[in-house]
């Protein structure tokens, strides 16, 4: 039996168990036998394709569908996916445990304007923080940027004279009446739904909470967003903007929900339906309906949760995922078997590799997300020769009309995936399991025409320059998430997925010196599978400003308010086993920084000793992440208080090798040919490499050039790489040592 | 200078390719560990800071995000180095200095110089320069106008060694230490700046390991050779000739003024030079720039003609000549005070701006709020504890060949953030009574300047010595093409009282608790004929209560109908057909 109740092991010590709320007479430990047969469905819709895999409780049963996707009329893919999976399964309706979605309808929402005719209620003298912002631009020479234009309009942002200070005393209470006369403005101007956020409300929520309760009794239609409980933290914009966004979106989000739970539950599918979170957790659909500024980075975390899973399920404790598709390529790590958490996210800013220094591109969310740092470049990209005489790759994209050259659909910009298909990597008759035909003369004649010729480049040249320039690109955002935050790539392995990411993965390992490359079975529909294993997550922070007192008592009677509010939040409704689990941090800083370095908390904070140990480690980290210590004794301060809480699912992983997971259903067979002449660059020169399906890779090593073969996706191992098949049919491809190491 | 060839193609234009991106990445990567380790509000919320690397001979080969108008400053600071340190730089040397007359800028701008070996050979330098929050001297923050000669404005440090060979220089930390106010703040932001150039120095080794010595020597080269061929094809577009403009400052503070700031651009065959010939004579008071400072400020108005990716370093400075008589605000003698250099740098942009419009018309926007404002306190905390916080404050762009002027971002040239109010609140004894725009303000024109910002301040406890800097009250923003002229700034002491009175642009004044100072920032220009604009966005404009009814009738010849939401099409026809545009365009 494939059952994992070690997940998180390394973790134990962190661990503070508490007993469910409503704890029923179950052992969470151990599942009933009977329960074996029910299974759990993901479902995770893009632009192009809703994927929908099914996995049986005992792991034994494992099936993946990928349906067109059908755009507003979403439901019907998820519902033919649906039947689709039950019957292949043989799994009775009855008998699904739970549906778990990752959705892009938030971002979606926020980015095709979509939004809810939305109001803002401030401090008196505060209208216009929202719109001011942050004043930095995104780029730096840039005279003609437009300013993303505000989510709620000056004449829908209004105030209500009140006023507490920064150390939440309260200066002026707003009146009734004064709230009620506003309530029939809203009505009047048919607002949607409403935004709150008081100047100082992190610090006192009095006065905001008073005027939240009144707009929700006078406009019992209007749902009503309270700052202090989206994000009860320091920095008005920042928590303003977040309320917003919730507000924007809430209506839509909420109409979406009911839409897709009320089609499952015609399926009379009648379990708990759970949504994937920003961070990688998941919640309820109900409290997504209230809180779905959480969802905005939904897809792209089960991605990277997906890894988090593999790495444990192969005991690896720290991996870069990697995920490129067709216009961007995204990387965030697992070290020590956790994702890393972005504070702070710029909806809509576009790429955001540079993070913190390229503001103002956005809509700023301050909502715990997956740390992804994205590019882009994908298998879209166009490649393109600039004043300079220098070649370059996008940011533009070919996107999917006309798409790459080789397409035939009328496109004549070279793209990566016509470098692939020029280099002999891809297919050269047809992609996507057969789905979409290939004319590599178009390829050829795209990249002789825009970049060979121009640099004086014999064809096969160019295309392997755009192969690694490609690769250069996308390795700034794995720069972005190891050497810029202090990790050395050399101690991660690379997880590669998506359509293009395994046929570029094993090039660019090697120039970070990564040793080894893992390219998971059904690579393409890698992120549905991250839905199925992820845990439920809820998240807590308590403002606690600059306090350099460390009182312990006070510490550990706040951490156990939090902690008693989270688990009754935390639904239960599920007959599946699992284990509640709470995680303390503390922000710190030292006095004057800007920046907090979040703390984990180990035990209970009793005494002095345990202050201590909560400074040692945070100047340790500071060495760590920043490559100095302040002195010692310098003051330091704690900004929040944050609590974690994991409803820890004891699941079955698909990554077994009798799940079926390598299966490829009833997808058409790949005709290829058996041996392709392939260029590996100057050095090799064009080779006669063998085309493989990965069922075919054995156990033992094969050494390259090889090229892998998936319905979805192709791996490329180029020479001197090696490449095996593990137990649960990874590709793991060695990298050869680049001979040179860096001195960091 | 001579031509250079444009090359059909790079030795290996892939590698290139690859390692100009990588170059450009450590130099980013030096400006997120600063963001991130320092102290001071103006460094981790404003960003008043720049990182950059240099090779051996000083000159700068990458620069990380940061304030564009310092773009100019470290390769100038590496040469006065190079001059003075020739045979005395070693391995585990770090460099600091602040002396505007031997590389620095103004004396809170603290320039950390990390030469960079590769073993025994010295390859390169990684700098970082930063905007500190105090340097001593007679006023709070070193940021006061009023100051006569650079004695009164702080600690000088000519080009030292901080640390000589690992060992730290703990006679020149101790007297810094010693000489500002808040030495936790400013020994914290050091630190922070000494964290970037070790960043820095990490990478650049590692790139050396990766393609050799001689490999990235030549990988510099054709950097700097690129860009300087990108830059030249740039500057062909424009049409060979002469374009002049003048701007202004209203006064020095001492009541001498206007000071004018005329600028020749010479345009032929890809290269250009920048003449301020006939700019105002160098002031008694700390408007005074630095030679560096001017040529930053050049180069960042020419920047943003050019694309955006081209990289910032030597290659971009080749094709451009900065010429200043001596003696004059932007090229002023040795020991000149030059605190408060940033608002005559800033006007430098924009006057260069306004020649640019002469010579690529439709690619600058007319002028924005300007930066001109630099708003100080300092007092003391209730335990006695001395505060000093500086802010400095934006307002939006002028209207654009296009577009609307964006109503609340920093000027291009100084990309800073505000403060959070909430922040100030939680840690100073002030609280801000307002922030938002002010309707009716800006420029008119088809496409209107952004709109003034108000910024209000209240003292709580104690007393605090208020130091403002700002502009644009008689000499407002320029309009372009037939737009209007911006609106003015003010300073008001105690607003809406009796009290009341306006302050002049520059000041210092003891504050008393309760006290309320209103700073209104300028508004921008406008851009084209005001009677050209589409009805559709004034309406917006009024709908958005940006603009009232009354204002865009004088201003715009629009004319709404009483319910207020649309426009009275006929009545509109009428004023726009008669009326000749109701103020006369300053273009």
């Amino acid at each position: 039996m494939e059952f994992h109740g070690k997940r998180h092991a390394f973790k134990l010590k962190e661990r503070l168990e508490v007993p469910l709320p409503d704890n029923n007479a179950r052992n969470s430990n151990q599942p009933e036998q009977a329960d074996l047969h029910k299974a759990v469905i993901g479902v995770d819709i893009g632009g192009t394709f809703t994927d929908v895999v099914l996995l049986r409780r005992d792991g034994k049963e494992f099936v993946k569908k990928k349906i067109p996707s059908t755009g507003p009329r979403f439901a019907d893919a998820v519902l033919r996916g649906v039947d689709s999976v039950l019957a292949e399964a043989q799994v009775g309706a009855a008998d699904v445990s739970m549906v778990i979605h990752g959705t892009t309808v938030a971002t979606n929402a926020i980015l095709e304007d979509r939004g809810a005719r939305t109001a803002l209620v401030t401090t008196k003298g505060f209208r216009d923080v929202l719109e001011i912002g942050r004043l930095r631009h995104p780029s730096m020479f840039d005279y003609f940027w437009r300013k993303p234009k505000p989510l709620v309009p000056r004449h829908l942002r209004f105030e209500i004279d009140e006023r507490s200070d920064g150390m939440g005393n309260i200066d002026r209470h707003p009146t009734e009446e004064s709230v009620e006369a506003l309530a029939t403005i809203l009505k009047d101007r048919h607002v949607e739904s409403l935004a709150v956020c008081f100047i100082n409300s992190y610090r006192n929520h009095m006065n905001e909470e008073f005027v939240v309760r009144l707009l929700r009794r006078f406009c019992p239609d209007i749902h009503v967003s309270a700052s202090h409980e989206i994000l009860p933290e320091m920095r008005e914009y920042e928590r303003t903007s977040t309320t917003v966004v919730n507000a924007f979106i809430q209506p839509v989000v909420r109409s979406y929900l009911a839409d897709l739970v009320s089609h499952i539950h015609e399926r009379s599918i009648d379990c708990p339906i759970l949504i994937m979170q920003s961070n990688g957790g998941l919640i309820s659909s109900d409290a997504a309906r209230l809180k779905p500024v959480h969802l905005v980075e939904s897809g792209p975390a089960a991605g990277v949760t997906a890894a988090r899973h593999l790495a444990e399920r192969i005991g690896k404790a720290n991996v870069i995922a990697f995920d490129m598709g067709g216009t961007t390529a995204k990387a965030s790590v697992v070290e020590n078997g956790q994702t890393f958490e972005a504070d702070e996210y710029e909806v809509g800013a576009g790429m955001h590799h540079q993070g913190v220094l390229a503001k103002g591109g956005g809509y700023t969310i301050r909502i715990p997300s997956i740390d992804i740092a994205e590019v882009g470049a994908g298998g879209g990209s166009i490649a393109w020769i600039d004043e300079g005489g220098a070649p370059r790759i996008g940011p533009h994209s070919a996107g999917a009309d006309p798409g790459p050259a080789c397409y035939g659909r009328g496109g004549t910009d070279p793209t990566v995936s016509d470098a692939c298909v020029v280099l002999g990597y891809f297919s050269q008759t047809a992609l996507a399991g057969g789905a979409q035909p290939v004319t590599p003369r178009y390829a050829l004649e795209a990249i002789n025409n825009c970049i060979a010729v121009p640099l004086g480049l014999d064809v096969a040249s160019a295309a392997y320059g755009i192969y690694s320039i490609v690769i250069a690109n996308m390795s700034k955002a794995v720069r972005a998430i190891t050497s810029e935050r202090g990790r050395d790539p050399r101690d991660f392995t690379l997880v590669a997925f998506g359509g293009a990411g395994p046929a570029h993965a094993a090039v660019m390992a090697r120039e970070f010196g990564i040793e080894t490359v893992i390219v998971p079975p059904a690579s393409g529909l890698f992120s549905s599978l991250g839905l199925l294993v992820a845990d439920l997550q809820e998240h807590a922070v308590l403002s606690y400003p600059l306090r350099t007192d460390f009182d312990p008592e006070l510490i550990t009677r706040s951490f156990c308010a939090m902690e008693e509010r989270i688990a009754r939040n935390m639904i239960s409704n599920t007959d599946e086993p699992d284990v509640v689990r709470m995680e303390r941090y503390i922000d710190v800083r030292y006095v004057g920084q800007g920046y907090a370095l979040r703390i984990p908390v180990l035990g209970e904070v009793a005494d002095s000793t345990a202050i201590l140990d909560i400074r040692n480690r945070f100047e340790l980290e500071h060495g760590r992440v920043y490559g100095h210590r302040g002195d010692t004794g310098q003051a330091i301060e704690i900004v929040n208080l944050r609590l974690r809480a994991f409803r820890q699912r004891m699941v079955a992983s698909p990554f077994a090798a009798d799940s079926g997971l390598l299966g490829d259903g009833h997808a058409k067979p790949i005709h290829s040919d058996p041996v392709r002449r392939a260029y590996f660059g100057a050095a090799h020169g064009h080779l006669d490499t063998p085309v493989l399906k990965r069922t075919a890779l054995a156990k033992a090593a094969v050494t390259g050039p090889v090229i892998v073969e998936d319905m979805d996706a192709t791996t490329v191992v180029p020479p001197g790489y090696s490449a095996m098949l593990d137990d649960v049919g990874n590709i793991v491809i060695a990298i050869p040592s680049s001979g040179q190491r860096g001195n960091n | 200078m001579t031509t250079v060839q444009p090359r059909s193609a790079f030795d290996d234009p892939i590698t290139f390719e690859v390692a100009k991106n990588a170059l450009r990445s450590v130099a980013d990567e030096m400006a997120i560990t600063v963001l991130r380790t320092a102290h001071s509000q103006n460094i981790r919320e404003s960003m008043d800071f720049s990182t950059g690397l240099c090779d051996a001979a000083g000159r700068l080969i990458a620069q990380g995000v940061g304030i564009p108008v310092q773009l100019g400053a470290i390769p100038d600071a590496v040469h006065f180095l190079l001059a003075k340190y020739a045979r005395d730089i070693y391995p585990g040397d770090v460099f600091i200095l602040n002396d505007p007359d031997e590389g620095g800028m103004h004396l809170p701008d603290l320039f950390v110089v990390r030469p960079i070996f590769q073993g025994h050979l010295h390859v390169g330098f990684a700098a970082c320069v930063a905007h500190h929050a105090d340097i001593g001297g007679r006023t709070p923050g070193g940021n006061a106008v009023d100051s006569t000669d650079i004695f009164q404005e702080g600690l000088q440090i000519p080009i030292l060694k901080l640390y000589e060979q690992g060992r730290e220089n703990r006679t020149l930390v101790e007297i810094l230490g010693r000489n500002v106010r808040i030495p936790e703040t400013v020994l914290g932001d050091l630190q922070a700046q000494l964290a970037a150039t070790r960043i820095g120095e990490v990478g650049v080794l590692r790139l050396l390991d990766r393609y050799g010595t001689d490999g990235f020597a030549n990988l510099v080269e054709e950097l700097l050779d690129y860009t300087e061929r990108r830059v030249r094809t740039e500057l062909a577009r424009i049409t060979p000739g002469i374009y002049s403009f003048e701007d202004h400052i209203d006064t020095d503070g001492f009541g001498s003024g206007p000071i004018r700031i005329k600028v020749s651009l010479s345009v032929s065959a890809g290269q250009l030079t920048a003449d301020f010939n006939g700019t105002s004579t160098q002031v008694k008071s700390a408007l005074n720039a630095t030679m560096s400072f001017t040529k930053s400020a050049v180069y960042t108005a020419l920047r943003c003609i050019m694309q955006d990716d081209i990289p910032g370093n030597a290659g971009l400075f080749r094709p451009i000549t900065v010429k200043a008589p001596i003696g004059t605000i932007v090229n002023p003698t040795r020991g000149a005070p030059r605190a408060a250099r940033g608002l005559t740098g800033f006007r430098v942009v924009e006057t260069v701006f306004g020649a640019l419009h002469h010579a690529l018309p439709g690619r600058v926007p007319a002028a924005g709020e300007g930066a001109a404002t630099m708003i100080s306190f300092a007092g003391h905390y209730a335990n006695g504890r001395p505060f000093v916080y500086v802010e400095f404050s934006a307002g939006g762009w002028g209207g654009r060949p296009d577009r609307d002027g964006v109503d609340g971002t920093s000027c291009i040239e100084g990309n800073i953030s505000n403060v959070p109010i909430e922040e100030v609140e939680l840690t100073l004894p002030l609280r801000v009574e307002q922030y938002g725009f002010v309707p009716d303000t800006g420029g008119s024109g088809k496409w209107r300047g952004c709109l003034s910002i108000v910024r209000e301040f209240r003292l709580l406890s104690g007393e605090a010595l208020l130091h403002m800097r700002s502009d644009r009250r008689r000499f407002l923003p320029y309009g372009l093409s037939g737009g209007h002229k911006g609106t003015p700034s003010w300073n008001i002491l105690n607003p809406d009282t009796i009290e009341e009175e306006v302050l002049p642009t520059h000041v210092s004044r003891l504050l008393h608790a309760g006290d309320v100072i209103r700073h209104v920032s300028a508004g921008g220009g406008g851009f084209g004929d005001p009677f050209e604009r589409d009805p559709k966005n004034i309406l917006e404009d009024v709908l958005e209560q940006k603009l009232s009814a009354e204002y865009v009738r004088r201003n715009y010849g629009v004319e709404l109908n009483p319910d207020g939401t649309s426009i009275d099409s006929r009545r509109t026809a009428e004023l726009r057909g008669s009326a000749q545009a109701p103020v006369s365009p300053n273009d």
